[in-house]
């Protein structure tokens, strides 16, 4: 199972891609810590007629903390379907049936990587946040973090939902006929979200009130509190499932 | 022959030396670097008269991101000694996960430690002071009584999502400082040695008031000394772990589920009730069912059969 994950960390530049974050990581923490005090820097921050303070620096460093996590969500989609291409474009399926490796570790080796790449996001995603939020002056960019935050855990958990789809199509119907098939969900959502700007009843966004939202989380902690809580088992429970079903479907 | 047989004995005695030497000296670069990553991280974060209850929650964070440096105090180790970055085997970072031979029951464990020795001192230190006992404090704490019940659940869950500062030390304490410190002076006292090594290493923590507040008689060496405790007694149910899974993951979880306090009657123990003693109740609960679960899983494993376990 080592060597199986070794080979995908390389076939994804893995080496290269740890030192580009560990650089980018250092660099974003001797910014915070250089622009730690925003209230030195009047110009760029602005006060609302409600006391919300909006500070241009914290702004600037919470944007790349947002751009870590689609990076990370775009990643580990990306490296899936690249760890798979790799694959079968150096007949690894044909090496591999000379080893002593069954096929399945080999169909978990892939669903531990992106577990592994997912995980890694999120903790880099978390350390971005913890050093972002660090010196944040309190106000509005501190409240967007915190909200943004939340959604973080969901987002990699829909990109793991997503993985358990992706990783069973490329395994067991190979690379050309699941990528037709990815593209085409993919040009049939874009579509689909093209036609309904177009055509569709544009003032539910305008109606879209946070504030309800808002109001009903506080009221309902218990109820948020269980889907917090259960959500995290049952993305696993889900993934899985999936590394099951796409075992039994590559033995066949 | 017996000339031959002396002249091996002398190389043999050589080589152990020479082993103890370099991973002595492993351990001190090792030591140097994790300390002085940790602390500068500290003074950098920390404002001057600056205490723990001061500080906002997104500081506290900030702060607690020192856990990140004896991992990579380990791996700027590695680098410098050359050792390699190995995941699995001996000598190795120990991140490897081996489920066969029974070794998932280190990890089951794990999940189950900490809400053990928590609650059983919480349960000790309700007994010490029973006084402390307010059946309605989780109304004052904000909590609501449903959620209160599922909390073990929910520090296992957010625990092993949230594990990287728990694998930030572990990494370096269980991965790197353990492995050596058996080598250079053997099992018993590099336990402890390692527990005050690591108690040690959150002095500045104590200082201003991590774990044990600022108000208490001989502040901050009696916090310093309690850490110190704690973390031999805690280490050692760490090291087991790391030592009979092959892998440092099973203590990282055990450390992060720790961090998150799965405790129920925490909402049932109101701190504010007792006074403030060099020893108090809910402190000298915890050293006290720290050291029984310890002790009991030491017990445990030395009447256990020795299939299927490993060492580091």
């Amino acid at each position: 199972m080592g060597g199986l994950l070794y080979k995908d960390f390389i076939a994804i530049k893995g080496k290269r891609l740890v030192t580009t974050f560990a650089i980018l990581t250092g660099i974003f923490v001797l910014l915070r810590f250089l622009f730690s005090n925003t209230a030195a820097y009047p110009n760029l921050r602005v006060v609302n007629d409600d006391g919300d303070v909006f500070t241009f620096i914290d702004m600037l460093l919470w944007q790349g903390e947002v751009m870590l996590l689609w990076l990370g969500g775009l990643f580990s989609l990306t490296f899936s379907a690249k760890i798979l291409q790799c694959d079968a474009k150096n007949q690894t399926g044909h090496y591999l049936s000379a080893l002593p490796i069954s096929k399945k570790t080999f169909v978990a080796s892939k669903y531990v990587f992106c577990g592994i790449l997912l995980y890694v996001f999120f903790s880099l995603y978390e350390i971005w946040h913890i050093v972002a939020c660090g010196f944040m002056e309190e106000g509005l960019v501190l409240d967007f973090s915190y909200l943004f935050s939340g959604i973080a855990l969901p987002f990699l958990g829909t990109v793991m939902v997503i993985l358990s789809i992706e990783l069973p199509l490329f395994l067991v119907l190979g690379r050309d006929i699941a990528k037709v098939i990815k593209d085409g969900v993919a040009l049939c959502i874009g579509l689909s979200a093209i036609a309904y700007l177009l055509f569709g009843d544009l003032n539910v966004f305008s109606r879209f009130d946070f504030g309800i939202i808002k109001t009903w989380m506080n009221t309902h902690t218990f109820e948020v509190f269980l889907v917090s809580l259960l959500t995290p088992p049952v993305t696993l429970g889900l993934y899985y499932l999936s590394y099951r079903i796409a075992v039994r479907f590559y033995h066949e | 022959m017996m000339t031959q047989n002396a002249d091996q004995k002398k190389d043999t005695t050589i080589d152990t030396t020479i082993d103890k030497k370099t991973e002595g000296k492993r351990l001190a670069i090792y030591l140097v670097l994790s300390f002085f990553l940790a602390w500068l991280w500290f003074l950098l974060t920390i404002g001057s008269g600056e205490t723990w209850e001061d500080m906002s929650n997104e500081k506290q964070s900030l702060v607690a991101l020192g856990m990140m440096c004896p991992l990579i105090a380990h791996i700027l180790t590695r680098l410098i000694t050359k050792e390699g970055f190995a995941m699995t085997g001996k000598g190795s970072m120990m991140l490897g996960i081996v489920f066969r031979d029974r070794r998932w029951i280190w990890y089951l464990l794990a999940f189950i430690l900490p809400w053990a020795y928590t609650e059983l001192g919480n349960v000790i230190g309700l007994l010490l002071r029973p006084e402390t006992y307010d059946p309605t404090y989780y109304q004052i704490l904000d909590v609501d009584r449903r959620i209160l019940f599922l909390l073990p659940v929910s520090a296992l869950v957010s625990g092993t999502i949230g594990s990287f500062g728990a694998f930030g030390e572990e990494g370096g304490w269980r991965g790197y400082m353990m492995p050596k410190l058996f080598s250079v002076m053997g099992r018993v006292p590099a336990l402890i040695t390692g527990g005050i090594i690591w108690g040690l290493w959150h002095a500045p923590l104590t200082c201003i008031g991590h774990n044990f507040g600022t108000d208490y008689p001989g502040f901050p060496y009696v916090g310093i000394l309690k850490m110190c405790i704690f973390c031999t007694l805690v280490g050692m149910m760490l090291t087991v772990l790391t030592e009979k899974s092959g892998s440092v993951w099973p203590a990282v979880f055990m450390h992060a589920i720790s961090n998150a306090h799965p405790a129920i009657l925490q909402g049932f123990i109101n701190p504010d009730k007792a006074a403030d003693t060099i020893i108090s109740s809910m402190w000298s609960g915890m050293l006290i069912a720290t050291a029984l679960v310890a002790a009991l899983l030491l017990l445990i494993i030395k009447m256990a059969p020795r299939d299927g376990a490993c060492t580091l």
